[in-house]
């Protein structure tokens, strides 16, 4: 059984429609990459996953519990955890109070402040300052481990490497590797097609709102990827 | 001189205290509190009956009150501020607006139109006063209001910054999508600060009546403007700023008492709105923390 299933999402801004009619599945210790041009609606269809953006239709499951018709803040208490584009931490609070938030949705699970510390080495020094004197790359980890401090089911994670060095990605992306064989299920969306294709269990690729290539990375190819977030549907392989 | 000083210190206390509320709630929830004057008024008279007809001491009755309050802020938030504000940011003012002449109303329907005190329930404490070197006699309740308004604004602040609930309640005001995405409840967050803020509410310093709230709300809405709603702090600064300007306008001619208080509520308008566009975050500097 999948962790998270998501079944025709419509999502729209306005009279914009962004995303139409997307599903997708991930499994327990599966890492599911979601890629695209900008304004694909990838991450549209991210926060209409986590409640943070009301979809018109479709419907979400956790663990094989329905939670379409929860808010934002009862799917997160369910076991959905989204890491935002841009990583919206609170840049006066100390990393540590940052951390500590994440806890809100009171589930039980082996993350606390401690695991997160052994889990990025580099923020345990960083425990007592503000968030926002952080590097890219320690902002990032700080929203990866608020994320765990609610002990989730699966991750969403939005634009993991966008504005950070190839050091911190690969930083980044050891950390998810290691919740990986935790059993979580991810959901990276990621502008980097080559990384993703190393990296991904499966590929989805999104153009104007519309899936138009399901693959493994086994079955693909960097080019058919790239001719898929223009919007070439021929390459489509499941 | 020094008398007159020392007097509007003390009164920027009191201002300070009026103020601090209507700052919090509008950094928590960016709802203007209209009703803040008259939730204040209505607290009193609660004092008010509690200890005139009931008997019970003043102590006593304010726990009390402050739980009724705090009772009463979660349901005004939930019956209207919640759903007045998925409206924009003028439904809420409106709405507070609409509860504060019902209230206005009821307290005078029950309790007509006489000034009611709370001195009798104090016993000496409305005329006592500290004397100072030099002469100078400074009444003792206008000292412990200047205390209290310092001592409320310090736990608000110790309360943001060092528990959870702070933490929550500052994560709710600066950023609601991400605090809901962590599992924050941010609705209940806010109702709690709400009703944190009506318990806080209270008045013991002058005879009142059934319509005191809108100038109580008056003073406390020129000290946030004045001061800046981004950290209490700020509040307390703003107070003492009306303060200043209505004893020196008061001392230049004996009609100048409030309008020194509005030119530097007018000077601080210009100066907050001069290079940004009109809006109620460039006036009031939004965020709990600044």
């Amino acid at each position: 059984m999948s962790t998270l299933d998501v079944n025709h999402i419509d999502a729209a801004h306005g009279q914009l429609k962004a995303v139409h009619g997307v599903s997708l599945n991930v499994a327990p210790g599966e890492m599911l990459f979601l890629l695209g041009a900008n304004g694909a609606g990838k991450t549209t269809l991210l926060r209409s996953i986590a409640g943070d953006h009301r979809a018109y239709s479709g419907d979400v499951s956790l663990a094989g519990a329905d939670i379409s018709a929860l808010p934002a803040h009862l799917r997160a208490r369910a076991g959905l955890a989204l890491v935002p584009e841009g990583r919206r931490l609170f840049p006066q609070m100390s990393v540590r109070e940052n951390l500590t938030l994440g806890a809100a949705t009171a589930r039980d699970g082996p993350w606390s402040v401690d695991a997160v510390y052994d889990a990025f080495p580099n923020l345990a020094r960083l425990d007592r300052s503000p968030a926002g004197k952080l590097s890219g790359g320690e902002q990032q980890a700080v929203a990866i481990g608020r994320a765990l401090m609610g002990n989730p089911k699966a991750i969403l994670l939005d634009e993991v490497s966008l504005g950070l060095s190839p050091a911190a990605v690969d930083l980044a992306y050891a950390a998810l590797a290691k919740l990986r064989e935790m059993g979580l299920a991810l959901l990276v969306v990621e502008q980097d097609l080559s990384r993703a294709l190393r990296t991904a269990d499966a590929l989805i690729v999104m153009c104007e709102g519309h899936v138009t290539l399901r693959a493994k990375p086994a079955e693909t190819s960097l080019d058919a990827l790239a001719a898929a977030s223009f919007g070439h549907i021929e390459g489509e392989a499941a | 001189m020094t008398s007159q000083i020392i007097n509007a210190i003390l009164l920027g206390g009191y201002y300070a205290l009026l103020a601090t509320g209507l700052a919090f709630m509008y950094s928590v929830m960016r709802i203007i509190n209209l009703a803040h004057g008259t939730l204040i008024v209505l607290a009193a008279y609660a004092l008010w009956v509690l200890g005139e007809r009931l008997s019970i001491p003043l102590p006593a009755g304010i726990v009390v009150v402050a739980a009724a309050m705090f009772a009463l802020g979660m349901a005004l938030h939930h019956a209207v501020l919640a759903r007045a504000s998925r409206g924009g940011e003028l439904l809420p003012i409106l709405a507070t607006f609409g509860v504060a002449i019902i209230l206005d109303n009821l307290i005078f329907q029950v309790f007509g139109a006489d000034s009611i005190s709370l001195a009798p329930l104090v016993g000496d404490l409305t005329w006592a006063s500290f004397e100072l070197p030099g002469s100078l006699f400074v009444g003792k309740i206008s000292v412990y209001i200047l205390l209290a308004s310092v001592v409320q604004i310090g736990l608000l602040e110790w309360m943001l910054r060092h528990t959870g609930l702070g933490h929550r309640i500052q994560a709710t005001s600066q950023d609601r999508a991400t605090a809901a995405l962590l599992g924050i409840d941010t609705a209940r967050t806010a109702a709690i600060a709400t009703g944190v803020i009506a318990a806080t509410a209270m008045g013991l310093r002058a005879a009142w009546g059934p319509y005191s709230g809108s100038v109580q709300l008056l003073f406390a809405f020129e000290a946030v403007v004045i001061g800046g709603a981004g950290s209490l702090w700020r509040v307390l600064t703003g107070a003492l700023v009306l303060a200043f300007a209505q004893s020196l306008a008061a001392s230049i001619h004996p009609q100048g008492f409030l309008i020194g208080g509005h030119l530097a509520f007018l000077a601080a308008v210009f100066l907050r709105l001069r290079g940004a566009g009109w809006s109620f975050t460039a006036l009031l500097k939004s965020g709990v923390r600044a």
